[in-house]
């Protein structure tokens, strides 16, 4: 064997035993199934996380969304070790949206979804593009679930995931923001009742004592001879960057989508001949013109 | 008395005089070679009556540089001009030039109106500006302990707060433009359209695309938004995009945008092998002093090849090249396709209400 026949044999196993090395590395921490996650008492739930995560497609980040016990302080960092190679964690990196539940609704989020066999198998689905993990340190070990989900397991999550944490108005509102961003959200939305309704805005003008604020207040009045059924949805479709202040979601199903909307009465219904009359506010940082329409929808479904 | 005041009366409806005096600004009045000189006229005097004619012309120095018929208010973009074709748009020397800017009106029977007036704007050293373009490469951090040398994507910063250089402004966004181009491994390129790349993708995903599909210009060029954002064309708004606004410098807001773009495998479409991304990215001015003008442009670019190791791509170069310059006529064209699609009305520079002073 001459010295160049050598040294290239030591450069072919050098890189073999490289590849092997990386791809030891490259191997995610084992992962835990979902029924550990069920079997869990209300104070483990205390150090939980939920993570959701984008992976398709896209030209700007969709920031990660991380979910965890009121009181907790959640560590995205732990999620790392668990990652599966060949699937971008790109928007973890760029940040988290972190909201906060209660342990019986992260009770609740974990009961609904284990009624969902193509989220709990824990598998990759073929074009799955969001991620869906459970992380817990309870009893000093660390345990963590994922699922990266496709376009039918995916709008079903979050139709659970909205049907446990809905009554928590931060959670909500985030999981829809994120779940609209992602493509995800149930597709049913609430009836068009626009034909049943006036709506009546007035005073709305700048607020000399808030500075680039304009307020007002809205009548939406039922002039149909039917009850309008509850949830009753007023959308308000502002142009340019004003925003109204204390909404309770943003449009993702209902057209135009991305505005945002308030919940006017949640149970019950409507009335013929009943009016809901509700305070408005704005920011207007370009302070143009303000100027807004309103829509009204009703009933079951995402906004 | 009563005569007269009804002579006077006569007097004020039969002989035409002009309206209120005109004014005009350049904005901001410092700043560099690459810096966009915004010069904005409004307000200049006219006449009453019928077939009327009028022209506003503007001079730097001694050289003719634009001219408009009417006097109606408008702003140029005075490092834009090329009066003799040499295509030196933006190289004006440093040193303190004059805008003189002379217009007239002239109205039938007997009304005729003119008014000069001038002020001055500094081209300075491109040093005392300093580039208000802060971009750093984020690495892919895929998995742990592995580095793949790959680009995970670039957070963009932009902070006008040099010495000179750049209008007050209250409300500073970025705006991006993306175009989608699709290499083969023997054939030309192509463009790609969203549609094709989402056609694996949840329906609601599809729906966005064909959206994004319309909003694309013939030169391949669509505004870069999410969905489910508000409908306003700046990056800088909406849930995916934390701190974004990380404050206010002096004299401007400032503006912030991690964008990492991500192709999966299947949005591959026919023998496509890579999917190359060009982006430009610009800083406009939405609300105070400086409101409509485009601060500074950056241009970069992604790719990512089919059934590469990672789900993220690269740059094909760094750094992005960042500038004071104004937006491209292909990304002006597509900010302003999608602003006609949703009805929205991109701020614009204001007719000033003062400013100027007689000419020497």
């Amino acid at each position: 064997m001459s010295m160049m026949q050598l040294r290239n044999r030591c450069l072919t196993v050098g890189l073999v035993v490289s590849l092997a090395l990386a791809g030891r590395v490259g191997s995610a921490e084992t992962l835990s199934p979902y029924s550990d996650f069920q079997a869990m008492s209300l104070s483990e739930l205390a150090t939980l996380q939920v993570k959701l995560t984008f992976m398709g497609n896209q030209t700007a980040v969709l920031g990660t969304l991380l979910l965890s016990a009121t009181g907790s302080t959640p560590d995205p960092a732990l999620f790392t070790p668990f990652r599966r190679s060949g699937h971008t964690y790109v928007n973890d990196d760029f940040g988290q949206q972190r909201v906060a539940a209660s342990v019986q609704e992260l009770k609740a989020l974990i009961d609904e979804v284990g009624t969902l066999p193509g989220v709990t198998d824990g598998d990759v689905d073929a074009g799955g593009y969001l991620s869906f993990s459970l992380l817990n340190t309870a009893g000093g070990t660390t345990k963590a679930f994922e699922a990266i989900v496709d376009s039918t397991n995916g709008p079903a999550l979050f139709g659970k995931l909205l049907e446990a944490l809905g009554s928590n108005a931060q959670v909500a509102r985030a999981l829809m923001d994120f779940g609209c961003a992602a493509g995800s959200l149930p597709a049913a939305s609430p009836s068009d009742v626009q034909s049943q309704v006036q709506v009546k805005a007035s005073g709305l003008r700048a607020d000399r004592t808030t500075p680039g604020e304009y307020g007002g207040k809205v009548r939406v009045s039922n002039t149909s001879g039917t009850t309008i059924a509850a949830p009753l949805f007023l959308i308000v479709v502002v142009h340019a960057d004003a925003n109204l202040l204390d909404a309770d979601g943003r449009t993702c199903n209902i057209e135009p989508p991305g505005h945002p909307f308030m919940i006017l009465r949640s149970s019950g219904g409507l009335a013929p001949g009943a009016f809901i009359e509700r305070p408005l506010r704005f920011t207007n940082p370009s302070k143009s013109k303000l100027n807004v329409e309103f829509k009204v929808h009703a009933g079951p479904g995402t906004p | 008395m009563y005569r007269f005041f009804l002579l006077a009366c006569v007097f004020v409806y039969l002989v035409p005089i002009p309206a209120r005096a005109g004014a005009i600004s350049v904005s901001p009045n410092s700043g560099s070679m690459g810096t966009p000189f915004i010069l904005s006229v409004g307000g200049w005097s006219r006449c009453t009556g019928s077939g009327c004619v009028g022209q506003i012309t503007v001079q730097i120095g001694n050289r003719f540089v634009y001219s408009q018929p009417g006097v109606e208010p408008f702003s140029v973009d005075l490092s834009q001009l090329d009066p003799d074709g040499g295509g030196c748009a933006s190289c004006l020397p440093n040193g303190t030039h004059t805008v003189r800017v002379e217009g007239f009106h002239e109205c039938a029977p007997s009304c005729q109106v003119s008014e000069i007036l001038c002020t001055t704007f500094t081209v300075v050293d491109s040093s005392a500006i300093g580039d208000p373009w802060d971009l750093s490469e984020r690495a892919l951090n895929n998995t742990p302990g592995v580095d793949f040398g790959k680009t995970a994507g670039v957070l963009f910063r932009f902070f006008p707060d040099g010495p000179a250089g750049f209008p007050a402004c209250d409300s500073v966004h970025l705006v991006q433009v993306v175009r989608e181009t699709g290499l083969y491994h023997v054939s030309p390129s192509r463009p790609l359209t969203a549609a094709e790349q989402t056609a694996h993708s949840a329906p609601a995903l599809r729906v966005w695309a064909d959206s994004l599909d319309a909003w694309t210009t013939p030169a391949g060029y669509h505004i870069d938004i999410s969905r489910g954002r508000p409908e306003v064309p700046y990056q800088t708004v909406g849930r995916p995009y934390f701190f974004s606004k990380p404050g206010r410098s002096s004299p401007s807001d400032t503006a912030r945008v991690l964008d990492a773009p991500t192709r999966l495998d299947q949005a591959y479409p026919d023998s496509v092998v890579a999917i190359l991304l060009d982006f430009e990215i610009s800083a406009f001015c939405a609300a105070g002093a400086g409101r409509g003008q485009y601060l500074g442009r950056a241009i970069w670019q992604w790719n990512r090849t089919k059934g590469a190791p990672t789900n993220a791509g690269e740059l094909t170069s760094w750094p992005p090249l960042g500038s004071l310059g104004a937006p491209t006529t292909a990304f002006q064209d597509a900010v302003e396709r999608w602003a006609q699609h949703k009805g929205f009305k991109i701020p614009e520079v204001a007719a000033p209400r003062s400013g100027g002073t007689t000419c020497p």
